[in-house]
């Protein structure tokens, strides 16, 4: 049955995935998709599909994924429901680290492709680099929180959460008025999420991050389910359980971060995902973590697509389409309020 | 065997909840600790398998150090149940299966599911196994997680009020059980219980807190009317009812 959910959502990522490939300001058959795939079409097809429409897909499945494992481990290990890299303010952070280095340290500049804007990181490192930091320096503030004062409660968290996204976004906000135009573009990208601007060395690194932060929590998968039943019962079951919240933020908020730094800001994902797929699987991680990455993966990708459709040739960013469909969800998790006041 | 050595534990900076205690916690026994509300007994059990650690003193199993023992050796030694459960969401047969925890390196084996299964019948959980803990009653819950515990398979056993939540002919069935286990296995419990008769009844040994200390600990001789006057301040009269004492305040 678990199993079964797993692979339906797999087949549905597929699915999309197909039907975003062929479809765009250039419409392509599924016949001349599989063709272009299989390298026995136009050169001009392969320029669509390779060069343009496959980087996007595989970056949204992948951010998508990623940001997906992430919450569910990050509400797994700070008994929160609503934990998620963008509800602890930790992709804020990385978003302003980001603008940072692009502003401060030279790392962006606007070029114009076809019919969208894309953005080239110059220096990837140094961008990625200083997302992480200020993305860290949000799960810090989380972790300092969570461990001395130990009453404040989910709510309490998640409202640190709310006044670290909104101090980095100010942050954002006013380092765009120190940056030039070509800065500026950039910056704004990024505040909206922008899946588009992903090449595929980008990718390259997202997926060895998720890679080796999936197997990190999939190796963790026992110890996090027994973190569903109260630290106290993890510990007599032989659970490190300090050690396991430490590293599993810090390679959450990592993971997060250079998410971020690539695409830019995007809400919603890592909190409805695992939710959606508890629906399934319950608190079961050996389960849980492969589901929330497939339906991460599937959630986002679905989301680009709906923004790269609906009014084309405008590409509506994905960071407001999750936001969209990330809201309405999140204030329905509020009202059924069962889980979150524990 | 545990061994316990000047063990003082304190919450923060509030005063000591245990103050330099010592004891020896021997194999085969089935350990009641009683005392008042607040008298430390749940802390003591934390202070035993480390869910708390004490500032002071150290706890030995086995002659080894508890300080220095990795966690994991530790559950496949000591199994615990806390005073209050947290259900997740998951099904009773996968939260049993936890117990296993200590001993799974990769995936479950066969092995582990049989010891589950095994228990599950012996609690009479068996038709419950594919049930939601998180929809459970609350002394469904309790036998679900007296369950884990048992499938920990372990030499000691923590219990802090196993059966605070279930009915009389269940609290009888689990404590007869608990008894068996320990006499059959040669395993020592732990156990926090409130209710006088059902300690006279299932233990044969008795702790009793006062004052952040141990106040007495032996065998059945020592619950007399005038121990349990001076711990919980209540005067009781204690009767025999074939070869078992009864204890009636009066
Ligand atoms: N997490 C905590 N923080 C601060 N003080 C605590 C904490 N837990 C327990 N205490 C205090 O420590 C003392 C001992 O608590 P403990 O839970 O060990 O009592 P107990 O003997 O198990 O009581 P009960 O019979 O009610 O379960 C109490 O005075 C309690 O208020
Ligand atoms: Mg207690």
């Amino acid at each position: 049955m678990k199993r079964i959910v797993i692979v339906i959502a797999c087949i549905l990522v597929l699915a999309v995935g197909l039907f975003s490939v062929a479809s765009g300001s250039m419409d392509l058959t599924f016949r001349e998709v599989v063709q272009t795939l299989f390298g026995k079409s136009t050169v001009q097809n392969e320029l669509v599909v390779f060069g343009v429409r496959l980087p996007r897909i595989a970056a949204s499945i992948l951010v998508g994924a990623a940001l997906a494992v992430c919450g569910a481990v990050m509400q797994c290990v700070l008994h929160n429901p609503l934990a998620s890299a963008s509800t602890l303010g930790v992709s804020q952070g990385a978003g302003f680290g980001a603008a940072l280095g692009i502003v401060v340290f030279g790392g962006g500049v606007v070029s114009s492709g076809s019919a969208n804007v894309a953005i080239e990181i110059n220096n990837p490192y140094i961008v990625t680099f200083s997302a992480f930091v200020f993305g860290s320096l949000s799960t810090l503030v989380v972790l300092l929180l969570f461990r001395f004062k130990r009453n404040l409660g989910s709510g309490g968290l998640i409202l640190a959460g709310v006044a670290l996204s909104s101090l980095f976004t100010g942050g954002s906000t006013l380092l765009q008025y120190f940056a030039d135009e070509t800065q500026l573009g950039a910056v704004v990208f990024w505040t909206f999420g922008n899946l588009g601007s992903a090449s595929w060395t980008e990718i390259a690194i997202i997926a060895v991050v998720f890679i080796a932060a999936f197997v990190y929590f999939m190796f963790n998968r026992w110890n996090y389910t027994a973190m569903c039943s109260g630290t106290e019962t993890a510990k007599s079951l032989g659970v490190n359980t300090t050690t396991l919240m430490l590293v599993s933020m810090v390679i959450g908020s990592l993971t997060a971060a250079v998410s971020v730094a690539f695409v830019g800001i995007i809400n919603f994902i890592g909190l409805v995902a695992p939710h959606m797929m508890r629906k399934f699987v319950g608190d079961d991680y050996r389960f849980l973590i492969p589901a929330s990455a497939v339906a991460g993966g599937l959630l986002l990708l679905t989301a680009d697509t709906f923004g790269r459709l609906i009014i084309a040739p405008v590409i509506l960013p994905v960071g407001a389409i999750t936001s969209f469909l990330g809201a309405p969800l999140f204030l329905w998790l509020l009202m059924r309020g069962d889980k979150i006041n524990d | 065997m545990i061994r316990v050595e000047g063990l003082s534990y304190s919450y923060g900076s509030s005063p000591k909840v245990l103050d330099n205690i010592s004891c020896q916690l021997e194999q085969g026994h089935c350990i009641a600790v009683l005392g008042n509300n607040g008298a430390g007994k749940s802390t003591l059990l934390k202070c035993l398998n480390r869910v708390l650690v004490p500032q002071e003193g150290e706890v030995l199993i086995d002659g080894d150090d508890t300080n220095i023992m990795p966690r994991r050796e530790m559950a496949k030694k000591i199994a615990y149940v806390p005073q209050r459960s947290i259900a997740s969401h998951t099904m009773v047969f996968d939260a049993v299966l936890l117990g296993r925890k200590p001993y799974i390196n990769w995936d479950v084996t066969e092995e582990d599911r049989r010891i589950v299964q095994r228990v599950l019948k012996q609690l009479n959980l068996s038709e419950y196994s594919t049930r939601y803990t998180s929809e459970l009653s609350g002394g469904e819950l309790q036998k679900v997680v007296l369950a884990r515990a048992l499938a920990q398979e372990s030499d000691y056993l923590l219990l802090d009020e196993p059966t605070s939540n279930l009915d009389p002919h269940n609290k009888h069935n689990m404590l007869r059980l608990i008894q068996d286990i320990s006499i059959e296995q040669n395993k020592t419990v732990i156990i926090v219980i409130h209710d006088l008769n059902l300690a006279v009844r299932y233990c044969d040994r008795f702790l009793f807190l006062k004052d952040s200390n141990i106040y007495r600990y032996g065998g059945c001789e020592i619950v007399t009317t005038q121990t349990i006057e001076d711990v919980y301040g209540m005067k009781v009269e204690i009767l025999e009812h074939r070869e078992n004492k009864i204890i009636v305040p009066c």
